[in-house]
């Protein structure tokens, strides 16, 4: 589903990913987990163009980008590949000016042009996933952190992507509120969504990843199932991160 | 203080002088400011867009009109309009030549009103537009400018009470406007004190009555903030 071969990526001088390949397998959970600073929500990005490569290639649902320097993209490229990804950001970004129906909507009709039954339909059957339906219509300063996150995953739903990106998507929250947000991704996970997900919770991703990959200074360092990784790390550098960790929730 | 009979001529004028200043506030003075703002809002917005967007000559036309308007006096540029461009060929009769110039001063000063409410907006309101898989005119039209529009409202309102505040300057350039009609009023009755309080009266009302409506635009626009 997602191929990245030798990706780099530069702000000016600050080379922050030096070099990733990756692959993501179609229906499967990967968790990205690294130090501060090591490029994790950079590289979770680059694979829906909110930022964009210095250089490499990106394969993502089909669709195949090859990243120079100095090169611009397409803006018809840019937007189809993004159609192709959901993201769901930390500390949410709904649009507050909307009901939580009309932000699951929203793409659906602007973007997608459905009508708007039609996208209504659908906004409704994802809040009911989530678990927000009676709370269709309010407003995101009404809803506790983690009904909005919930909201941010229907929303990205709504578009119907090929793979969704999380980027520490509990870490705003409440403890109180962490488990029912990883609740319903765990679900997704269950229902064959591909995910790539950034984020600390070490239980989730023991319990709903496929593959774990440990990232630091901007190189994947191992990756593997995480019985594997988080068992018996190969490297040292996972090892002192993990080690680190220890203390929290793993 | 006034003797009887000086206090009941000033009565008198004032009252006679009512309606007529009334007339022209409502049938003058109200319409050119009605006018140059709506026109001006959207010669702001367009300015705005123009300064934000990354095409370099938009920017430099849009930052250079601001600059001039910003940088010269009202009065000068209401001069130059009506009492200069004449003699380039260009005759303009008083009002469209007042809406011409306020539009200018509405349309500079309040883009960058827009300007900064658009950048005011979180970078994560266009992400999350651009996630979805938005191009930048529906996240501007559908996520950014609805937004902004809430935080801009204040300083729009002010810049609108101004403008009726600033609209007796047309009278400058021989509008018969509310302002106008009170000199007119002084050069007949030789009473400047009691007409130009008359018409801050005015004003002052117009100011009012147009401030209570900026309030309950605000307060329709608060639903969604906590
Ligand atoms: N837009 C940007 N301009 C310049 N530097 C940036 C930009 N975005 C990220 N960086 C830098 O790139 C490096 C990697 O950042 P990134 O946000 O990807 O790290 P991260 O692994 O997600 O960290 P964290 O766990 O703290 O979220 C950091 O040094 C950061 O300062
Ligand atoms: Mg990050």
């Amino acid at each position: 589903m997602i191929q990245l071969h030798n990706l780099h990526k530069r702000f000016h001088d600050l080379h922050v990913l030096r070099g990733i390949d990756l692959s993501v397998e179609e229906g499967t959970t990967t968790v990205i987990i690294g130090p501060s600073g090591s490029g994790k929500t950079t590289l979770l990005r680059c694979l829906n163009l909110l930022e964009v490569p210095s250089e490499g290639t990106l394969e993502l649902a089909g669709h195949r980008l090859d990243f120079r320097s100095g090169q611009k993209l397409r803006q018809t490229d840019v937007i189809a590949l993004r159609q192709q990804t959901g993201m769901v950001f930390q500390s949410y970004n709904l649009f507050p000016h909307m009901t939580a129906l009309q932000n699951v909507m929203e793409g659906q009709i602007t973007v997608q042009k459905r009508s708007k039954d039609a996208a209504q339909d659908k906004a409704l059957k994802l809040l009911d996933k989530v678990g927000l339906r009676e709370r269709a219509d309010m407003y995101p300063h009404q809803l506790s952190g983690g009904q909005q996150q919930r909201v941010g995953i229907a929303r990205a739903m709504a578009m119907d992507p090929k793979v969704l990106l999380f980027d520490e998507p509990t870490s705003a929250l409440d403890p109180e509120l962490v488990g029912e947000v990883l609740k319903v991704m765990k679900e997704l996970a269950d229902d064959g969504m591909t995910m790539v997900v950034v984020t600390h919770e070490m239980a989730f991703a023991r319990d709903a990843a496929d593959r774990v990959v440990f990232i630091d200074q901007g190189v994947i360092v191992e990756q593997g199932p995480p019985g594997d990784l988080f068992e018996r790390p190969q490297q040292e550098r996972t090892r002192q991160f993990l080690n680190r960790l220890g203390g929290r929730s793993v | 203080m006034f003797t009887d009979e000086r206090s009941q001529r000033i009565l008198e004028i004032m009252s006679n002088a009512f309606w007529p200043l009334l007339k022209e506030g409502i049938e003058t003075t109200i319409p050119l400011t009605l006018i140059s703002f709506a026109l001006g809002l959207v010669l702001a917005m367009l300015t705005a867009l123009a300064r934000l967007s990354s095409i370099k000559p938009l920017n430099w036309i849009a930052g250079f009109y601001v600059w001039i308007i910003r940088g010269t006096p009202l009065l000068v540029q209401l001069f130059i309009i009506f009492y200069g461009l004449p003699s380039i060929g260009v005759t303009i009769d008083p009002f469209p030549a007042a809406v011409i110039g306020f539009t200018l001063s509405v349309g500079a000063y309040n883009s960058e009103i827009i300007r900064a409410a658009i950048q005011s907006t979180p970078k994560g309101q266009w992400e999350a537009a651009y996630s979805i898989g938005m191009t930048y005119r529906q996240a501007l039209r559908r996520v950014i400018i609805p937004q902004a529009t809430r935080v801009s409202i204040p300083p729009l309102s002010n810049s609108f009470i101004s403008l009726v505040k600033d609209t007796s300057l047309a009278a400058t350039i021989t509008v018969t406007e509310m302002f106008r009609v009170a000199q007119q009023w002084t050069a007949t009755t030789y009473e400047p004190l009691v007409l130009y309080i008359e018409a801050a009266v005015l004003y002052l009302f117009f100011s009012t009555v147009l401030s209570y409506f900026q309030g309950r635009i605000e307060r329709r626009l608060d639903r969604y903030v906590a």
